[in-house]
Order: structure tokens, then C-alpha cells, then sequence
């Protein structure tokens, strides 16, 4: 069982953490539109959206699995008394992944329009 | 005179009550007031055919708060924003006479954890379609925005003040890009 000195030392470390700041990861989400797009031809434009699409599909599924990591640490925040302000501090608020697939996803309606513009065949 | 230990104890027990304050506080959503813009005059106009001529038609991607989670933007409260900064720059068009409808999907907001300064950085896109339904400018803004430790104790409330001023900064540099866009003819 921990003592008050010790839940004061735990404490004054997580304070410590604070200080140095607990900042979310950078996240650079992919541009809807970019430079060179309408030069796109059709073969490359299917390559394109059909690559982020899967990779939209694996961010999901990280995402999934970092919100799920973070309801876990909650619940270790209410079962492990003292440890659980670590915990809260080591939560992955950042959103990356979801921030990245949702702009893959956007970023193919955006080559989905310029292939139809160009009656390319749209991957299903 | 005061023992050495227990006055360190006591130092302690200052800090964990401290900690324990700063990271309690109920959550709440970000607001759509704290979230406008008001046009500055000294500011280059917009285009002419954008004026009177825009209208909000959708926000997805935002989030309703958790009072036991932390801070977030939800849909209504960023149409609002958006909504009423059109609005007071003198783009919203009369109803049912919207030539530039815009879409908005907030991909999320990048949050600290905890800190004392605690920076969020909202990513959303934007996307401006012309009367054809055409995309007129597709701009995705990241947008960075700190809340000092001075500007509120509670770190729920310093994480809200971070989001709106995201937000504000987001809108922002919207406007600036409707600003300084010159469509391909």
C-alpha cells in the first residue's frame, strides 16, 4: 500500500511529466486537393484511390484499437488507486489515425470526382 | 521550529491536492460565441461573387462532450461559428439564393493529455462548391492554437479555451484562402 510520501512523490513525478507537457503527436492529415491532380490520367488516378482506400481502412482500425487502449487506462485509472494519474497522463488524445483515414477518405472523393470528370473507370 | 519531514509531507500533500484539483472539473463543449471571427477592416475584401452568396450546408466529423471526458466540437456548435462569421463578413446569401454552399468535415482535433500551456490543433476540410455543384476550393486547414496556463486554472477549461481558439483559427484562415483564390477559368 502506498503511503502519503509516496502518493506526494508519484504525484510530484506526474506534476513533473506535466511540466515537460503531455502534447498530442503531430498529425499531418493528407491535402483533399493538391497540385498536379487534374493531370492525374486514368490509370494513375485508380491507383491512387484505391491505395488510400485501403490505407483509410487500416487507419480505422488503429484508431479502433488507440480509443480502445484509452477506455482501458480509464479503467485502470478507477481499479489501480494513485498509479491511474499516470495513466491519465499517458492517454492518446492526439486522434491520428482517425484525422489520417478521414482525410484519405476525403481525399478520394476528391479523385472519384476528377476520375468521373475524365470518364475513367471508378474502382468499386 | 518545523521538522524537516513533515514540512516535506506537507509540500507533498500541497502538490497531489493541487494535481487532484487540476485534473478534476467537468468537461464541456466548446462554444460556438468563443468560436467566430469578426472581420477586421484593415482586412482585403472578398471576391465579389462570393459575397452575399455563401451559406453553411453541412459539418460532419465533430463530437458531442463527455462531462467525464474531455472537451470536444460538436457539429451544430461549429456551423453556428462558421454560420455567423459568414455572416458578419458579409457572405451569407439570402435563403434559398445560396450560389457557394459550404461542406465541413472536421477530421479531429489533435489534444494534449495533460500539460500546463496546452496546444490543440484542429484539422478539418473545407469544401466550397460552386452552383453547378462543381468544387469551387477544397482547402484542408490545420490549425494550431495554445492555452496558457494563465488563462485558466482547471485544465478541462484551459483544454475548451484551446479548442475554441483552434477553431477560430481555422476560420480564419479560411476566410484568408476565399480571400486570395483565384478559380482556374
Amino acid at each position: 500500500m502506498l503511503g502519503g510520501g509516496r502518493l506526494g512523490q508519484l504525484l510530484l513525478v506526474a506534476g513533473a511529466l506535466c511540466l515537460s507537457g503531455c502534447a498530442a503527436k503531430e498529425v499531418i492529415p493528407v491535402k483533399m486537393a493538391q497540385a498536379g491532380d487534374e493531370d492525374l490520367d486514368c490509370p494513375a488516378l485508380k491507383q491512387q484511390i484505391e491505395a488510400n482506400r485501403a490505407a483509410a481502412e487500416d487507419f480505422v482500425r488503429k484508431d479502433r484499437q488507440t480509443k480502445n487502449g484509452n477506455i482501458a487506462k480509464t479503467v485502470g485509472m478507477a481499479a489501480i488507486p494513485y498509479v491511474g494519474v499516470l495513466l491519465a497522463m499517458s492517454y492518446d488524445l492526439s486522434n491520428e489515425e482517425q484525422i489520417e483515414g478521414r482525410a484519405l477518405v476525403d481525399r478520394d472523393e476528391r479523385l472519384t470526382y476528377l476520375a468521373k470528370q475524365k470518364g475513367c473507370e471508378i474502382p468499386k | 521550529m518545523i521538522d524537516r519531514k513533515s514540512f516535506r509531507s506537507k509540500i507533498q500533500f500541497s502538490f497531489a491536492m493541487a494535481a487532484l484539483v487540476a485534473l478534476a472539473g467537468c468537461a464541456s463543449s466548446a462554444d460556438p460565441k468563443a468560436m467566430t471571427i469578426a472581420p477586421q477592416t484593415s482586412e482585403k475584401p472578398f471576391p465579389e461573387r462570393l459575397q452575399h452568396a455563401m451559406c453553411v450546408r453541412n459539418v460532419t466529423g465533430g463530437e458531442s462532450t463527455n462531462p467525464m471526458w474531455v472537451s470536444k466540437v460538436d457539429n451544430d456548435g461549429f456551423k453556428t461559428a462558421l454560420g455567423t462569421s459568414l455572416d458578419s463578413a458579409g457572405l451569407t446569401a439570402p435563403a434559398d439564393k445560396c450560389a457557394y454552399p459550404v461542406d465541413v468535415n472536421l477530421l479531429g482535433l489533435s489534444q494534449p493529455a495533460a500539460g500546463f500551456d496546452m496546444e490543440v490543433t484542429s484539422h478539418v476540410n473545407y469544401k466550397v462548391y460552386d452552383s453547378s455543384g462543381a468544387p469551387y476550393l477544397l482547402e484542408t486547414i490545420d490549425a494550431p492554437f495554445t492555452a496558457a496556463m494563465g488563462e485558466a486554472f482547471l485544465a478541462t477549461e484551459r483544454l475548451k479555451l484551446a479548442n475554441e481558439g483552434s477553431i477560430r483559427e481555422s476560420i480564419k484562415q479560411f476566410f484568408d484562402k476565399l480571400r486570395n483564390f483565384e478559380p482556374k477559368s
